[in-house]
């Protein structure tokens, strides 16, 4: 049942994340989600064709790889034991490995078993013995969670998902089976919002937001169109060609996340952020949290010196475009609606 | 096979025949898939058919049971997916959205050449978006010749891989855009069907020629309008019942000047193909009418399990009535097998009835809230105001709560369905903007729309409440007369097929004083009746809420 599809067939390697004509602003917040993780994921929605999935797995190829415990299923950080599982907390001596940071599909129709875990048939039936099987989430831990069509995604599976991203932990109670395993993911969700809402519990739980448009001239169109083709005839090769692309995006990253460390927001900035919220009312301190965050990330990520309201700008919409009240008698859309409060609160 | 005349449909198997999974496939209409079939076999061998209730696990692969039982270990079943690169499914507008979605990505592999069988004829069904953005072609005619296996041997060898000619990339890209194409994709595999095209016709390069044809097979069924960039946008001044007539058309189009002269071989190509309805809708101005195809559908697709999510297993002794949760029964025998074995013997996996279970399934009927709302008249404007807002309060509580909305509104001679049932405030926004109001009040017909969506509605298992705003006073018949005699005696023969459908509605009087005929339209329809004079959009929506809530308990 958990069996890769993709069995006997060879896997191609998938399209550059540098090579991704247009899609800045999609980009740039994937990016700074992986400078800091805690900005708690991305939301990309749009219209069909614009790329949003091909865009998310190119970014799971760029993403620069991570140590981990050898052989544990929720590939613990071995630096770090206080997020590790049970397990790997009470071993003294761990082994550990170079991984690829773990970008996980949950595909729509993806049961439960799938997604939290389930009971181990094989050792179950051959040796009699109760071993959690871990699921997706699992696999997802310390790495990112893609949720292609996500507002289509079933209620059951949302309530999963809302109580790991708040607890940082998956816990699974049946078939007297009782397991806690630690389950951090920065969520990535992407649809049509055509096809339906988004719980706004869910909504609230990713950090940054995006607006996904297809660009409309014949030029970008051109260069999109040349690159895929390029791509399809020989995907060796063009992944070559853009290696170098790919390094230098790579080196920036880690060298974004190490200098987010010592990145300071001087107090006007985490006012101006502090007022842009009030005076959009979103609700709750997520928002605000989030503005912070990104405007670091962001700062770190173009090796500003320090955070300005400049950064601040820049995050507004992606931050608080999800956040902001609905009102239903007012057609204004957040877009603008954050645009007209960043005028009047930063005077920019 | 050198006939240079072959139809549109010979092509598009031999570009499948010859690319493979690797260009995406087709949908095909349900009358000439017998056909297509034929000729598709004849050039690439037999494909595997499956049916559009297929589930999950049989794309994915599941735990094979007589094995599993026979060997005592879990033994899994490959999965179509895995099995198979090429898929002919029957009555693809069927298909489950999980399903389509694990479709479309091993479209996006390049691991599966798809080919879906379609019912084209009705409006509301239709293949998935998410599938049929990524096939190039649609198919609605017969394959006049068939491709040999040997002509398709050829034509692979013969493929280019070459850099294609950047001019036709550019004339391509240029011509989707001006006929309104929204993705690139499409260019993508009009790139592609363009080589094919080549090495079928047994060419080094690829000539204009190739790209035209390449350009009508994929392009042409997607355009929106033509290339008229002026009027796109403009709300049409013309009455759609007196489309300007073709000439004027091609005046128009000569003086937008949309594309460069030399990317019209294409555009020629192009408009030879497009459906008749296309060119009279881009006459008129109104370019839309495929989006709001699509999205009706993509809003009208029903998610999977909906009618009854699983929220885990049960122990069942009997399974009358039941189906077997496989996966959960071996779990719950499993633990019990070194003793089992011990006192049976045999390395036999032994399942007892204690040991099956059976899926708990929680029933959910979800609600469609259909506002029919009387647009006539001198009030109209204050009711409308009124009933759009209570439309988006609705919906913009049915995220919690699962439920859709859709709204009818008559006015002057006739009926409107302007929202199909739908959970998306943006396009309820969108399709309440432009509401007008004023003229008679044609409530027969205004009934009549909304019995037919609350029949659709019931139809695909949701349960429907229809909310009529209005005074009760139909002044035009279903004709379109006026004629207030007739209007009522009409206006009553709708009401009674609610009434004896027993569908759930509500009569909201918004005139200033509560009019008897709205009170005795409500009796009529069995229908509760709400006199609201001055009702703001939240006063409406309180009782619709309501009535929701306990239809979808």
């Amino acid at each position: 049942m958990h069996n890769n599809r993709a069995i006997g067939k060879v896997k191609r390697p998938v399209f550059p994340f540098s090579a991704i004509a247009g899609q800045q602003d999609l980009k740039l917040c994937l990016i700074l989600t992986a400078v800091d993780p805690l900005i708690g994921g991305l939301l990309a929605m749009g219209d069909r064709g614009t790329g949003k999935s091909t865009i998310v797995r190119a970014f799971a190829a760029l993403l620069p790889p991570v140590r981990a415990v050898k052989g544990c299923p929720y590939h613990c950080d071995p630096a770090s034991p206080q997020s590790a599982c049970d397990n790997c907390r009470s071993s003294d001596v761990l082994k550990s490995e170079t991984i690829q940071v773990p970008v996980v599909d949950l595909p729509l129709g993806a049961t439960e078993d799938r997604v939290a875990g389930a009971l181990d048939l094989e050792r179950a039936l051959s040796r009699g013995e109760k071993v959690f099987e871990p699921g997706l989430l699992a696999k997802a831990n310390r790495g990112f969670l893609y949720i292609d069509e996500v507002n289509l995604l079933e209620d059951h599976l949302v309530d999963l998902l809302l109580d790991v991203a708040a607890s940082g932990e998956n816990l699974f109670e049946r078939e007297g089976l009782s397991v806690r395993h630690p389950a951090r993911f920065v969520l990535i969700g992407s649809g049509n919002p055509e096809e339906g809402e988004l719980r706004p519990q869910l909504l609230d739980r990713f950090g940054l937001s995006v607006d996904v448009k297809t660009p409309q001239d014949v030029a970008s169109w051109v260069e999109i169109v040349k690159r895929r083709d390029s791509y399809e005839r020989d995907p060796e090769r063009f992944y070559d060609q853009w290696q170098d692309e790919e390094k230098k995006l790579r080196v920036r990253i880690v060298a974004g996340r190490t200098k987010l460390k010592e990145m300071v927001v001087p107090d006007e900035v985490q006012e101006a952020a502090a007022t842009l919220c009030i005076a959009l009312k979103t609700d709750g301190l997520r928002g605000q949290l989030t503005i912070i965050r990104a405007a670091r990330a962001l700062a770190a990520f173009e090796k500003k010196k320090t955070v300005t309201l400049a950064e601040v700008k820049r995050m507004a919409l992606p931050s608080l475009r999800h956040r902001l009240r609905r009102n239903p008698m007012d057609e204004t859309g957040s877009s603008v609606r954050i645009e007209r409060a960043i005028q009047d609160v930063l005077g920019l | 096979m050198t006939d240079p005349d072959i139809t549109d449909a010979t092509w598009v198997v031999g570009l499948l025949a010859v690319w493979g999974p690797k260009l995406g496939g087709v949908v095909v209409a349900q009358d000439v898939a017998d056909d297509f079939n034929i000729a598709l076999t004849k050039a690439s061998g037999a494909i595997r058919t499956v049916s559009s209730s297929l589930n999950v696990e049989a794309l994915t692969g599941t735990i094979d049971l007589a094995a599993t039982l026979a060997l005592g270990k879990p033994v899994l079943t490959a999965g179509l997916l895995a099995e198979h690169s090429r898929l002919w499914v029957r009555r693809a507008e069927r298909l489950d959205t999980a399903c389509a979605s694990l479709m479309a990505q091993a479209l996006d592999d390049h691991a599966l050449m798809l080919v879906a069988v379609a019912d084209l004829q009705g409006e509301e069904d239709s293949v998935a978006p998410k599938l049929s953005e990524r096939m190039p072609f649609l198919v609605e005619t017969l394959a006049d010749q068939y491709w040999t296996s040997e002509d398709i041997a050829l034509a692979k060898k013969a493929l280019s891989h070459d850099d294609v000619d950047p001019k036709w990339v550019d004339q391509l890209c240029d011509v989707a855009l001006s006929i309104g194409i929204a993705s690139p994709r499409a260019v993508v595999q009009a790139v592609k069907a363009a080589r094919g095209v080549a090495a079928l016709k047994g060419l080094q390069t690829i000539d204009e020629s190739s790209v035209a044809l390449a350009g009508r097979l994929v392009l042409a069924h997607r355009a929106q309008h033509l290339p008229q960039p002026d009027q796109q946008e403009e709300p049409t001044q013309n009455p759609p019942e007196q489309p300007p007539e073709t000439s004027d058309m091609t005046d128009a189009q000569k003086d937008a000047e949309p594309t460069p002269a030399d990317a019209d071989f294409i555009l020629e190509a192009i408009k030879s193909a497009l459906p008749e309805g296309l060119l009279q809708f881009a006459a008129g101005g109104l370019g839309q009418r495929g989006v709001s195809r699509n999205i009706k559908n993509a809003a009208q697709r029903k998610p999977g399990g909906l009618r009854g999510r699983r929220i885990g297993n049960k122990r069942a002794s009997s399974l009358a009535g039941q189906r077997l949760d496989i996966l959960a029964t071996l779990r719950s025998a499993a633990p019990w097998q070194p003793l089992r074995r011990k006192l049976a013997g045999g390395m036999r996996m032994i399942v007892t009835r204690d040991d099956f279970r059976v899926a708990r399934i929680k029933q959910r009927t979800e609600a469609t809230a259909i506002f029919a709302v009387d647009a006539s008249g001198s009030t109209a404007f204050q009711r409308l105001a009124e009933a759009k807002g209570a439309v988006e309060t609705i919906l913009a509580e049915c995220y919690v709560r699962r439920d859709k909305v859709a709204m009818v509104a008559f006015r002057n001679r006739k009926a409107e369905v302007l929202l199909p049932p739908t959970r998306s405030l943006e396009r309820a926004k969108r399709a309440l903007a432009g509401l007008p109001g004023g003229g008679g009040t044609p409530l027969a017909s205004g009934l009549d729309e909304a019995f037919e969506l609350a029949l659709q509605v019931r139809r695909s298992g949701g349960n429907p409440i229809v909310i009529v705003l209005t005074d009760g006073k139909g002044n035009v018949t279903r004709a379109g007369e006026g004629n207030k005699a007739k209007a009522l005696e009409e206006s009553q023969a709708a009401a009674k097929m609610f009434a004896a459908e027993s569908f759930d509605a509500l009569i909201i009087d918004v005139s200033p004083e509560p009019q008897k005929s709205a009170k005795f339209l409500a009796n009529t329809m069995k229908a509760t009746y709400l006199p609201m004079p001055r009702a703001s959009a939240t006063d409406i929506a309180r009782p619709v809420r309501l009535a929701l809530k306990a239809a979808s308990a």
